[in-house]
């Protein structure tokens, strides 16, 4: 009898058992920015076909604005109800990095850092390991309007191919036409790296580097702009917004972005899309470019960081990647993905061109973000210097001057 | 009996207030308080803490960012007196009756239910140098070259402040026109049969039996100015050159830029102080609130 009922109970608690391993299901909560309602139908895809390959594992999708992200992030963290795998610009990453909010992937498998180019997979390292998985990139380039060039005398057929000539079309564009050649998304430290100015003389990023001639030169460069009048101060605040805004209503002449932002005009103001050509962006002397990065991260606080590698891992892979680049003009920093015969063989409308220019660009790409401690805070000095210099407040001498002195005391600390 | 009956009209009177007590405690006290203890530690976020005692007002009395923004605080104040000024005329106005005046009541509360948000977004527009003034301006030749409204240093918090100024109205309009319409109208009339101007009427009747709704609306207004934070956040994100920085979007630059989160709760703690410090000096000279007013 007693034989029996140990059997029984045996059965109940194993039956019991498998029952609850069917209910089990890990709920991978995922953070993307401004990316819904356009690519809900890619996702969707996404979701579905990593949920049926990995049953017990439910994907939850969010999209938050990007001025918001940040903050949401943070308090989710702090109230210890985060979610488990969170896209974030480079920018945003690195403090949450620094702060140790951020579990680090290479921990969980060495073998991810295979799948993607190492200049952008590097962009996550900090104290020797790796917290970002990297995702879609993209290299700016110039689009511009061929009707605005010929009614200011310039040949659509020449394109600038210094930044000396962008400053001269841009002169010519605002003479004969009295609308703005073009409009600088300006981040300074991008500017020195570009013309090979180095940020720190070490490895360990400690002694500034920056505090010279050239990179004076530099900054007189962008308030000559000012001072001739080819832009103003208020076009330089307005950034990427103001600047994709007035190339939509045609009141722009050349447009320096990623190409991705060629779906926005093409949506928006056909007209002008019809009209636009695109060239690659002139190199400065480094030959780099600035290869823009978005991430994708799982936050220490995930209570499921395994499964949400996983996802992140299958997200950011070859496969999702060349899937998301055939809807949007974005390029992949997984390897095997870049390398499709998609990203070479484009057709000749401006989106084909821009991909095979952006992709082309690839070779001189670099993640520019500022990996030194303290990096938004760094960032922050060089901005309000520069800031000052272009209200004249002080000269390009002091505000290079100031920016490495700035910087000098927050790396003591 | 009677006793009884008392007692359960007093249990009654506890258990109607418990819900909103409730809701006070977890969403304002508590927040509050657990603030003011964060103010003495160095948080990261991810719930690790350290007491560092009064590190963090030491600093923040060193702080020369800070207290730039607190000035700026302070300057906002202006707006006070003007958004008080012209309510109370709006009010004075709208309580005439007339035909349709119901329309122009409403037309200046809408402002006052539109999201911050939308305002700040289209006043932007309307005071860009290719916006609608500098356009008007410009074209019928009273402007050789457009005013910088949000990117000049000298006048971005002007121009911010117009713009709240613009949006509070209504708010504090509705105010006094509550305030009007309580005023006993037999007052006025015999003032006015003793000889007295409308002015004299306005200024010895009026505005004195105004006066609690004056105190209640230049606190609100002061405490909204010292705290302000959307229209600068979205307008001119405290530039150019932090000329209109303030104190609250520097005290969420400092928590969610710079992750200091127990050094912004300890600035957040010295701006409630200066905040409470200006309710206190508004009750001592409009104090009395409705002292003064006929029974």
């Amino acid at each position: 009898m007693k034989l029996i009922i140990s059997f029984i109970l045996i059965l109940a608690i194993s039956g019991w058992g498998m029952a609850n391993r069917v209910e089990a299901v890990s709920e991978i909560e995922f953070w993307t920015i401004n990316l819904q309602p356009t690519f809900n139908d890619y996702f969707n895809r996404m979701i579905e076909q990593y949920e049926s390959e990995n049953t017990g594992v439910k994907i939850v999708w969010k999209d938050l604005p990007f001025a918001a992200i940040q903050q949401k992030l943070l308090s989710s963290m702090a109230g210890g109800v985060s979610p488990d795998v969170v896209n974030l610009s480079t920018e945003m990453t690195r403090p949450l990095i620094e702060k140790k909010a951020l579990v680090a992937i290479d921990q969980i498998n060495p073998n991810f850092a295979d799948t993607y180019f190492a200049g952008i997979w590097q962009a996550g390292e900090y104290h020797g390991h790796v917290y970002a998985f990297p995702w879609y990139v993209s290299t700016k380039v110039i689009m511009y309007n061929q009707e605005i060039f010929a009614a200011a005398g310039l040949d659509p057929e020449k394109p600038p191919k210094t930044m000396d000539d962008i400053k001269e079309f841009s002169r010519q564009i605002k003479d004969k036409t009295g609308i703005n050649g073009f409009i600088p998304h300006i981040r300074m430290y991008n500017e020195f790296v570009s013309h090979g100015i180095p940020l720190f003389s070490d490895e360990e990023q400690r002694e500034v580097a920056f505090n010279t001639k050239e990179a004076v030169a530099v900054v007189q460069w962008y308030l000559d702009l000012i001072n001739e009048e080819i832009i103003t101060i208020e076009d330089i605040r307005g950034g990427y917004n103001e600047a994709i805004q007035r190339y939509m209503s045609g009141n722009l002449g050349m447009l320096i972005t990623g190409p991705q932002f060629l779906s926005r005009i093409k949506t928006n103001a056909p007209a002008i899309y019809e009209n636009t050509r695109v060239a690659h962006l002139p190199l400065g002397k480094a030959r780099v470019i600035n290869a823009a990065a978005m991430n994708v991260v799982i936050p220490k606080t995930s209570k499921n960081p395994q499964e949400a590698a996983d996802f992140a891992y299958f997200i950011t892979g070859d496969y999702a990647q060349l899937e998301f680049s055939k809807i949007v003009n974005i390029l992949p920093s997984a390897i095997k993905a870049a390398q499709d015969d998609f990203f070479t063989a484009g057709d000749n409308t401006p989106e084909g061109i821009a991909r095979r220019i952006s992709a082309e660009q690839l070779q001189w790409a670099r993640d520019m973000t500022i990996t030194a401690k303290n990096s938004s805070k760094l960032i922050k000095a060089i901005d309000e210097e520069f800031e000052k210099a272009y209200y004249g407040k002080i000269t390009a001498e002091e505000a290079v001057a100031n920016m490495a002195g700035r910087w000098e005391e927050i790396l003591s600390k | 009996m009677v006793k009884n009956i008392k007692a359960n009209r007093v249990i009654m009177a506890y258990l109607f207030l418990i819900p909103a007590l409730v809701f006070l405690l977890v969403f304002r006290f508590y927040p509050i308080i657990a603030g003011m203890f964060l103010g003495f530690f160095s948080y990261d976020f991810l719930g690790n803490s350290t007491y560092i005692g009064l590190a963090n007002f030491q600093e923040a009395f060193t702080d020369r960012k800070f207290w730039l923004a607190m000035q700026h605080s302070v300057t906002y104040l202006l707006v006070v007196p003007f958004i008080q000024l012209l309510s109370i005329l709006l009010a004075i106005m709208v309580n005439r009756k007339m035909r349709g005046g119901h329309i122009f009541r409403l037309a200046y509360y809408i402002p006052v239910v539109t999201s911050m948000v939308a305002v700040a977004i289209t006043w932007k527009w309307v005071l860009k140098s290719n916006g609608i003034i500098n356009s008007i301006l410009t074209n019928v030749g009273l402007l050789a070259t457009p005013i910088a409204f949000l990117t000049s240093p000298e006048l971005a918090l002007y121009s911010v402040m117009f713009v709240t100024l613009w949006k509070g109205l209504g708010f504090y309009m509705v105010i006094y026109l509550a305030g009007l319409q309580a005023v006993p109208a037999g007052l006025e009339e015999v003032a006015r049969l003793d000889g007295a101007k409308t002015w004299q009427v306005w200024l010895y009747i009026t505005i004195p039996l105004l006066r609690p709704s004056i105190l209640l609306c230049t606190v609100l207004s002061a405490m909204s100015a010292l705290k302000v934070f959307d229209e600068i956040f979205i307008m001119t994100g405290g530039g150019p050159i932090n000329s209109s920085l303030v104190a609250s979007l520097y005290i969420y630059q400092t928590a969610f830029k710079d992750y200091r989160f127990g050094y912004a709760a300890a600035l957040g703690f010295m701006l409630a102080l200066v905040v409470g410090i200006f309710t206190i000096i508004n009750f001592k000279f409009l104090g009395k609130g409705g002292a003064n007013r006929p029974q």
